[in-house]
């Protein structure tokens, strides 16, 4: 477990911290014996994000707590999801994490020969309007949503970011046409905006703290940016859910407790995150929240998905006609089987679950 | 009931208490976790509910694919089955249901207003509904908030439901373990106090059982420091205590009893017992002893009056006014009084009395000692006779002793007088009445040595029955034949020694008066036998040595004796004959030989009935028999006149008289005045042939010292005794010492010769 140094409990709340993680501790140490073997194959390959809404992949990692639920895993942190779902469709990995825009857009194009293959949403992790942001330079004179036409936008097409910038427009009644989309790599589109190859940019954490490190008071937030309530979602593939249930289970289980450890331990969560993407933790606190992590599978999750289909057919991505059934693109079962009631969604006929 | 019975049911009820309360928290448990589980359903089922409500709103704002919304029809129709369950008893599940009907209805209509389109892709627009994005958009955003708002806290209410079933489960279980270690600490509790008290109590009553069955070593088990042991202990202090008492009691019963038992042995030896009155009721009490005094069964106890009127008449008043005195005033008394006891027997009884008084200082008592002293009194009066008869002796004997050597002198000189007178001279008449006066003071002087035990004897064995058979034909003939004597001999009777003239003496005095008191045709017994004198009988009469003895019983039939002359019976000159027929010393000389013989008689006699005396002379051992003596040889013609004799003799007028005797008889004579002067002459004479000794000298040496101590100078020295009367050193085992002769005062000049020529020639003498 990482250092605390942020913490400034009161003896009590000291005494109960220690206690909690003597409990805890206790709690390892009787789990892992009381758990069964320790499964004998090879590692378990989780792609994340060092984004702040994969928070809970980071803490599963950091606190050990894939090991502790039996888990031998090898945790990486990719650049955005959209290139975890790639690496997922390439083998590269059993578990990615990413936001459900590019999950939309791979569905929508997957044309159906290898359902067993598909990705598949085990459960979405977060939900938080703080995730993404439209940030511009205070010289920029852009103070609004309205001062954008005529300007240049970067971000990452196919991303939440691309997606984000369509609500925007559509909320502000924008025409799209008078204003330039830049597709830039979301590591490049900090330069881009300093350069003033852009003027504003669609981004995410860490990379809105990074910037507000590095540009102080020059940086602005848009202030209509939270249109976009941003959710993180743990993909699989069918098959995997298919052929190792348990290991679906355990692995969503180790999520549960990495959410827990983060609400019991909300700072001591943004720190292991400011460690993990080079920020300051204290720029972090003051222009983060860190929003609600919590396992689900609801409506809300249906309706961003459809939402989602809507934004593919008004950028017409491929495959956006086509009619889909989105309920097939969530396996609910491993996560009813451990969280019953994260479980807000009906369930589709067997025969159904296979588009 | 005991304690083991109620611990035992304490610890039952308590053991049915903990299953019925373990009953009633399963059933409390199973009724809270049915409720439980119905609040969780129902919480499920609102959480399905919100969905459906927040999935309708969904469908409104997009456009379901087919897939989806069959599944929100079926999911709906779930709810609704899930609803009617609860509609029994809940009747607004009904209304719910119902209202999923309107809802569904409801997204029907928008559908069925829009067209199939409704159902398909909305390529054209957003949602069956066209409504613009930007409203789309925020209906979207606010429905999505909502969404994660209701999965909050619907996780909110599940975590807070799973929370409190497990809180509940806690406390149920809790319950449940307190109240079973409650219950177990109950069962425990009163395991224990049953271990601690039934237990300890058991062993408690068990000793006590114990110690009532008469086990005085029972004692309780004293186990660990608790209040029953405590008990257990104190109990046991009390059993040691008890014990101890016990012992102590029982040590004071035998004591006690010991001491009753002593004090009844010396209450029947000594017929001595207690008495007490009671003033208020004049009630006596007697003890036993007491009753059997005054003849009357143990526990007898009469009143006052009866009492004193046991006492024979001459002292009823003496005893009355003392009691009276001693209840009246507090006077105690003690008196030795006669009584008549219920059997008419005159009893000599000492009373004492001595008064009771109560704490105010009043007599309520009186009460005292009472005892038979009639043998006492009996004995006191024998040893007073006794003690007068021995003193009359003493007196009689000194004077006969002097009288004696008057006579000595009077009948030598009558002798010699009447030897140198002509027998026809009127001086040898005188002489010779002399001679008769003197020869009749020497017979009333050797009666009186007789009764004062000082006359000379010559004891030997005799055949008493031979002895009474030869006296029997003489009595026979001298009693005259109007008296028939019988003689009764025992057989194989032991010997004695004794003076066999004395004895025939004495069975002649008893015969004549018995032939005095009789009348013609009266019956003389005489019988002899053997007997025993025990200690109590030798006791009894005070001056007996208990022993065999050989009995010799003169009984007559005559008109007997007096009871008042009883005891005056053995005094010199009493008699109760006419005068001139009796001198009054004929029962006194038989007592004195009697006595002197070391023997014992006592009289026994009834008025008109007869009178028996009976004689007891002492069993002689064969081997302490001394020899018979050898039967009188003729006297020897051996002359023996010219030997020299030393006379020895306090008394100068006999001295003289004797010197003259001796030189008229032709011998040479010596004289000394006392045995000293006797002894040194003996030193110095060796001529000397005989010492003529009298017995008794003043200065220290008698005849005997100096006999004893001439012959220890001279062994062949002859010795001639003479007394007035003899004394034990004279007499020794009933016999005169060997080698010694004895003549007894007075004397006259032929016996002197005869005792002499005897002595000179070793030859014995037929008696002194």
């Amino acid at each position: 477990m990482a250092a605390i140094p942020s913490l400034r409990p009161s003896l009590a709340r000291k005494v109960v911290y220690w206690l909690m993680v003597i409990t805890l501790v206790l709690a390892i140490f009787s789990v892992m014996g009381c758990s069964p073997a320790t499964v004998d194959h090879p590692p378990i390959r989780i792609l994340g994000v060092t984004y702040l809404g994969d928070l809970p992949t980071l803490v599963a990692k950091e606190q050990g707590i894939f090991a502790r639920h039996g888990l031998t895993t090898e945790v990486t942190f990719e650049l955005s999801g959209k290139d975890n779902l790639q690496i997922l469709h390439n083998g590269g990995t059993e578990f990615a994490l990413m936001a459900p825009s590019p999950f939309v857009l791979d569905h929508l194009a997957d044309d159906g020969s290898s359902p067993e293959d598909a990705p598949v949403i085990l459960a979405n992790l977060v939900h938080s309007t703080r995730l993404n942001q439209v940030v511009v330079l205070v010289e920029s004179g852009i103070h609004a949503a309205k001062d954008l036409p005529g300007r240049r936008v970067g971000l990452v097409r196919g991303t939440n970011a691309d997606y984000l910038w369509w609500l925007l427009t559509g909320f502000h009644r924008l025409d799209i046409n008078t204003m330039e989309i830049i597709d830039t790599p979301i590591d490049r589109l900090g330069d881009a905006l300093t350069t003033g190859t852009i003027d504003a940019a669609v981004i995410w954490e860490p990379w809105t703290t990074r910037l507000r490190e590095t540009l102080g008071q020059q940086l602005q937030y848009l202030a209509d940016g939270d249109i976009y309530t941003g959710q993180w979602v743990l993909v699989t593939t069918r098959r995997l859910v298919h052929e190792q249930p348990e290991l679906c289970q355990q692995v969503l289980m180790a999520y549960g407790d990495a959410i827990a450890f983060i609400e019991q331990f909300p700072q001591a969560a943004l720190q292991m995150h400011a460690d993990h993407a080079g920020t300051s933790v204290d720029v972090l606190s003051d222009e983060q929240d860190l929003g609600l992590f919590a396992l689900t599978l609801n409506w809300s999750l249906l309706a961003e998905l459809q939402q989602g289909i809507e934004w593919a057919r008004a950028m017409q991505a491929e495959g956006a006609t086509r009619e889909s059934n989105i309920l097939s693109w969530i396996e609910a079962e491993p996560l009813r089987t451990v969280a019953p009631g994260a479980v807000g969604i009906p369930s589709l006929p067997t025969k159904d679950t296979l588009p | 009931m005991k304690l083991v019975h109620l611990s035992i049911g304490t610890i039952g009820v308590c053991l049915v208490g903990i299953v019925a309360l373990l009953t009633l928290s399963l059933w409390s448990f199973d009724r809270i976790q049915t409720q439980q589980a119905e609040l969780g359903d129902l919480v499920t089922l609102k959480s399905q509910i919100d969905n459906l409500s927040v999935a309708s709103d969904n469908l409104l704002l997009y456009t379901p694919d087919p897939a989806l919304w069959q599944a929100y029809l079926a999911n709906a129709r779930d709810i609704q089955q899930h609803l009617l369950t609860y509609s029994d008893t809940q009747p607004s599940a009904q209304r719910a249901a119902y209202h999923i009907d309107q809802l569904i209805e409801s997204i029907e209509r928008v559908y069925e207003q829009t067209g199939e389109a409704a159902l398909s892709p909305a390529i054209d627009g957003i949602g069956p509904l066209e409504i613009p994005l930007r409203a789309h958009v925020v209906m979207s955003q606010v429905a999505n908030h909502g969404i994660a708002l209701d999965a909050t806290v619907d996780e909110l209410l599940i975590e807070r439901q799973r929370a409190i079933h497990r809180n509940s489960t806690r406390v149920m279980v809790v319950l449940m373990t307190a109240a079973l270690l409650f219950g177990v600490l109950c069962v425990l509790a009163f395991a224990l106090i049953y271990w601690r008290i039934a237990g300890p109590t058991r062993e408690l009553a068990k000793t006590i059982r114990q110690i009532r069955a008469g086990d005085p070593r029972a004692r309780a088990v004293v186990c660990g420091s608790d209040e029953i042991a405590d008990l257990a202990h104190t109990l046991n202090a009390l059993l040691d205590q008890q014990h101890r008492a016990s012992d102590r009691i029982q040590q004071q019963q035998i004591a006690l009893t010991e001491q009753a038992q002593l004090l009844q042995i010396g209450g029947e030896v000594a017929r001595f017992g207690g008495w007490s009155v009671d003033l208020a009721t004049s009630q006596c009490h007697w003890s036993d002893m007491v009753a059997e005094i005054h003849g009357r069964p143990h526990g007898y106890s009469p009143k006052v009056e009866e009492g004193i009127s046991y006492y024979a008449p001459e002292y009823r008043d003496r005893i009355r006014d003392v009691f009276t005195q001693c209840a009246q005033l507090g006077v105690p008394y003690d008196e030795e009084l006669q009584i008549i006891n219920a059997q008419g027997e005159r009893r000599w009884v000492r009373t004492i009395g001595v008064p009771l008084r109560n704490d105010q200082g009043h007599i309520v008592r009186v009460q005292g000692a009472f005892q038979d002293i009639t043998e006492r009194v009996s004995l006191e009066a024998r040893l007073r006779q006794s003690q007068q008869l021995e003193s009359i002796g003493q007196l009689t004997g000194g004077i006969a002793h002097d009288f004696n050597n008057l006579l000595t002198v009077i009948m030598g000189n009558a002798e010699l007088l009447a030897e140198q007178l002509p027998e026809d001279s009127e001086l040898h008449l005188l002489t010779a009445m002399i001679l008769k006066g003197a020869h009749r003071g020497a017979d009333l002087t050797h009666h009186l040595l007789a009764f004062a035990r000082k006359q000379p004897l010559a004891p030997s064995l005799v055949d008493i029955n031979a002895l009474v058979g030869h006296m029997c034909h003489l009595l026979q003939r001298t009693l005259g034949e109007h008296i028939r004597v019988e003689l009764h001999c025992a057989a194989a009777l032991w010997p004695v020694l004794v003076d066999p003239a004395q004895l025939e003496s004495a069975l002649l005095n008893l015969a004549l008066n018995a032939r005095d008191a009789m009348t013609p045709g009266g019956r003389l017994i005489i019988e002899t036998t053997n007997t025993e004198l025990d200690q109590d009988y030798a006791q009894a009469q005070g001056n007996v040595t208990p022993g065999l003895y050989v009995q010799i019983t003169v009984s007559d039939d005559g008109c007997g004796i007096p009871p008042e002359n009883m005891e005056h019976l053995f005094e010199p000159f009493f008699t109760t004959k006419e005068t001139g027929k009796g001198t009054g010393l004929g029962l006194p000389m038989v007592y004195g030989f009697v006595k002197q013989s070391n023997g014992h008689i006592m009289i026994y006699s009834e008025p008109q009935r007869g009178t028996t005396v009976k004689m007891y002379f002492p069993r002689v051992a064969t081997m302490d028999t001394p020899e018979i003596s050898p039967q009188s040889q003729p006297p020897t013609t051996q002359t023996t006149q010219g030997s020299t004799i030393l006379v020895v003799e306090d008394d100068a007028m006999v001295r003289r008289y004797v010197e003259s005797q001796l030189l008229s008889l032709g011998y040479q004579v010596v004289s000394a005045r006392n045995g000293p002067q006797g002894l040194d002459i003996l030193q110095h004479r060796p001529d000397i042939d005989l010492l003529f000794t009298d017995m008794v000298m003043p200065g220290g040496m008698t005849g005997c010292d100096l006999a004893d101590r001439a012959r220890a100078i001279r062994p062949d020295l002859r010795v001639l005794y003479t007394s007035g009367y003899t004394e034990t050193a004279v007499v020794h085992h009933g016999r005169l010492d060997l080698g010694g002769q004895l003549l007894s005062k007075p004397y006259r000049r032929e016996e002197l010769a005869a005792k002499l020529q005897a002595a000179l020639s070793n030859l014995p003498t037929d008696g002194p």
